[in-house]
């Protein structure tokens, strides 16, 4: 059989499927927006977010999307960012304690942070507080965090101050629900630990922390924290934890070019082995 | 008058006869086009190494018989042009079915052009039905996991390699016994060096015209050497761990010899340097403009007993040889090396096999469930058995055992991972154009690294500049897919795949811009006498 005659074949499997979808739960008239959106085909999803506020000018997730579209655009100039901040602000400013108020604030910070062609750090550090604040355990606060940790933690300053900036995102980490938002605070704040002030004992336990809730889904970001954990912990004195850490990167990563070292090192700690692949 | 007449009338009828062929092609074809029970799929790729265009043939002739209203058709363009003509068919919307995406294609949003198949992927290759793979996810069929067309901005899988290599020296067997009295290649970089010496030997009292080694790609196949110069200092500059950062991440390598941690004074960058010059004193005069071809007419002719070149070479060089071909890994200094061994920690690893030549669906193509269905048959476990038999390439899909020739070629994992490359970006540019200080008649490593000093720091900072700028458009780029995949899983019930990219969207866009803030933040601490933060070991 072939792959055209199989597509009658294919289509009337999908029929059912789509029919449910249908009667049950029918995916949002912006649905194929947010979907171009997704694949990054900014010129589609303005048809549709363009076609969804002419049908219903008050469609607050219409005006959203055509906003967020304007910053996907392959051409995008500073007069599209302006456009899509004007519209951002006129949403919040609507409601400022709905979903869409609140994305919009949020999508306002990444502005002044990402998007401009003229960052501004310091407002953007403003926003976000002022966001995390106003909305502590909202989805788009839990977001805002690590990009908080990271516009205060890498910045040239007296080391007292970045002590503070330190334990400000410390004192955010445990009020943080979403497991990526508290995943990326831990990880942003980790690596600056370690980057930036080589401090094994601060950070060692944040990325035992992301290692053990199983929340790092990047494999190549894995393959780094579970030897940085690895490392870590062999300095710390923590030989058991370190030799867990290295079997387990054996186990996800046999044949990586620095899997022979490894098994090197594992077989020099001086501590019981574990087996390849059991967690520490 | 009489026979030019009839000259004119057997050119005419010629005329009539070729303008007729040809018509006749072009109207078969364009029925054969606009016949919607036929269906022609085209797959352009630069491969153009020995085998590899005749194992495409064969695996598009086995699809055919089990589609007969499928034909496939490859469209092999040379690497020169191959960038440029990939990137003006997808952006025109023109582009075949499958497209072999190469870098520099397409520019940054080179992915909003292809379709991602990361659902596809996630199931299992139908055409593994009857093998060990038959229930396995087509993603894990792979031996690198398909890592190579995952993209870690999208967090989605683009299309499906069919190729993989390593760098190997090939030598002719015949001519080895002719020089060394046996045919075992040699085991140490030492070894090595004393191999090429009793060639000049021999070619001196002979009066034969014989090199000792040749290899084309430049100084691409030196790399390897330089790279196992620097592990220790690329170990030693990293921040996070104890091992280089990756074969190609040069950012703290740049960024501590931007703020003053090293020099070209380094051991590790003199080593590396001299290693190279020492091997490109084996190598033909104008070695570095040898192209392919050229490398392998010197190799052919036993003008050379030896040819570095890329694993997928293999069928070619044997084609063309005329004498039996063993091949033998590169070999480096050992740790124990006087001058080079206190830079190394161990032989370069080779690491897991790497695939390459993503074969990438566009979606402007006319028939991309065809296009699928081909690439799924194209590597499912029984073609590209045969696929690595016939091209003589190495195979993609685990549980094949590499046949013959191929088994000299598999990568070896033993060993400490190398440093990063230099032979990319500006600074590849300006390292490559003082390369004459270091190969030319009176060339030495201090005459190439006084040339470089002075211009290493300018092209680091832009090589650097250009990363930042980068991550920082691929972070805005993401803002919104994240968003938009937030909106979609709030909708009717989230698949795990879609939970899954949402988690790793959000991971890589904060890893991407915590890495631009670093970068940015060391830039500036280099440029200034004085900074608060402390600077990395």
């Amino acid at each position: 059989m072939t792959v055209p005659r199989l597509l009658p074949v294919i289509v009337a499997c999908t029929l059912p499927w789509t029919a449910s979808r249908g009667a049950g739960e029918s995916p949002s008239p912006l649905h194929a927006g947010w979907q171009d959106l997704a694949l990054v085909n900014a010129s589609d999803a303005q048809r549709v977010f363009a076609a969804a506020q002419e049908s219903n000018p008050a469609s607050r997730e219409a005006r959203f999307g055509a906003a967020l579209t304007l910053l996907q655009l392959r051409s995008r100039t500073p007069g599209h960012v302006a456009d899509a901040a004007e519209l951002l602000e006129n949403l919040r400013q609507e409601n400022p304690n709905d979903d869409i108020g609140i994305g919009a604030a949020y999508y306002l910070a990444r502005i002044q942070q990402l998007h401009s062609f003229t960052p501004d750090r310091a407002a953007a550090v403003a926003s976000y507080r002022a966001l995390i604040a106003a909305h502590p355990g909202h989805p788009y606060a839990q977001l805002a965090a690590p990009k908080l940790a990271l516009l205060l933690l890498y910045d040239d300053v007296p080391s007292a101050e970045w002590e503070k900036r330190v334990a400000e995102i410390e004192a955010l980490i445990p009020q943080l629900t979403a497991p990526e938002a508290a995943r990326d605070t831990r990880l942003t704040l980790g690596t600056a630990l370690i980057r930036l002030r080589h401090d094994h004992a601060r950070a060692y336990p944040l990325f035992a922390a992301c290692l053990n809730a199983d929340s790092v889904t990047r494999m190549p970001r894995l393959n780094t924290v579970l030897v940085q954990a690895a490392e870590s912990a062999e300095r710390l004195g923590k030989r058991p934890e370190a030799a867990g850490y290295y079997a387990e990167f054996l186990r996800v990563f046999p044949n990586d070019s620095k899997s022979d070292e490894i098994r090197h090192r594992l077989a020099t700690l001086p501590v019981p082995k574990p087996a390849e692949g059991v967690r520490p | 008058m009489i026979r030019s007449r009839r000259y004119r009338r057997v050119g005419f009828t010629l005329l009539a006869l070729a303008f007729g062929l040809a018509a006749w092609r072009v109207l078969t074809h364009t029925v054969r086009e606009n016949d919607p029970r036929h269906v022609t799929l085209r797959l352009a790729h630069w491969q153009l190494e020995g085998g590899i265009r005749e194992a495409f043939d064969a695996i598009a002739h086995d699809y055919e018989a089990l589609h007969p209203d499928v034909h496939v058709e490859q469209i092999p363009v040379p690497v020169g042009i191959y960038t440029s003509w990939g990137t003006s068919q997808i952006i025109g919307g023109a582009a075949p079915d499958l497209v072999e995406i190469k870098g520099g294609m397409g520019g940054p949003e080179l992915w909003s052009y292809f379709l991602p198949i990361t659902e596809e992927v996630s199931r299992p290759n139908p055409y593994n039905a009857g093998t060990p793979l038959a229930n396995v996810a087509w993603r894990n069929t792979y031996a690198d996991g398909m890592d190579n067309a995952y993209n870690g901005g999208m967090f989605e899988t683009y299309g499906a390699s069919v190729f993989a290599s390593t760098i190997r020296i090939f030598y002719n067997v015949q001519l080895m016994r002719e020089v060394t009295g046996q045919a075992e290649p040699p085991h140490s970089f030492e070894e090595l060096m004393a191999l090429c010496q009793k060639v000049r030997d021999h070619a001196d009292r002979t009066g034969r015209p014989l090199l000792p080694i040749v290899c084309s790609y430049g100084t691409m196949m030196m790399d390897d050497l330089f790279r196992s110069q620097l592990q220790r200092l690329a170990s030693e500059v990293n921040p996070g761990v104890r091992f280089p950062a990756g074969p190609t991440d040069t950012t703290d390598l740049f960024l501590s010899y931007l703020n003053h941690q090293w020099t070209l004074d380094h051991p590790g960058f003199h080593g590396g340097a001299e290693l190279m010059r020492r091997v490109g004193r084996e190598m033909p005069p104008g070695f570095m403009q040898l192209n392919r071809e050229q490398a392998l007419f010197y190799f052919a002719q036993s003008r050379a007993l030896m040819f570095m070149a890329f694993s997928s070479d293999a069928t070619g060089i044997i084609r063309q040889a005329n004498f039996p071909v063993r091949a033998f890994r590169n070999p480096t200094p050992g740790p124990s090396t006087p001058e080079f061994g206190a830079n190394l920690l161990g032989p370069n690893s080779e690491g897991a096999l790497f695939t390459y030549g993503l074969l990438g669906i566009p979606r402007s193509s006319p028939h991309p469930a065809a296009a699928l269905d081909f690439l799924r048959f194209l590597t499912s476990q029984p073609e590209d058995r045969k696929f690595a038999r016939l091209s003589g390439s190495l195979p993609v899909i685990v549980g094949i055992e590499p046949e013959g020739f191929a088994k000299e070629l598999v990568p070896d994992s033993h060993g400490f991972p190398p440093g990063p490359t230099l032979a990319l970006g500006e600074t590849g540019r300006v390292f490559s154009n003082q390369l004459h200080l270091l190969f030319g008649p009176d060339g030495s490593s201090a005459a190439f690294l006084a040339a470089l000093s002075p211009l290493l720091p300018d092209c680091m900072r832009t090589d650097l500049t250009n990363g930042l700028n980068g991550a920082r458009r691929s972070a805005a780029l993401n803002d919104i897919t994240i968003e938009a995949t937030r909106q979609l899983l709030r909708e009717g019930t989230p698949t795990a795949t879609l939970r899954r990219k949402y988690q790793g969207l959000v991971e890589t866009q904060n890893e991407q811009e915590a890495n631009a803030y670093y970068i940015e933040l060391r830039l500036a601490q280099s440029t200034k006498p004085q900074m608060y933060a402390d600077k990395p070991r």
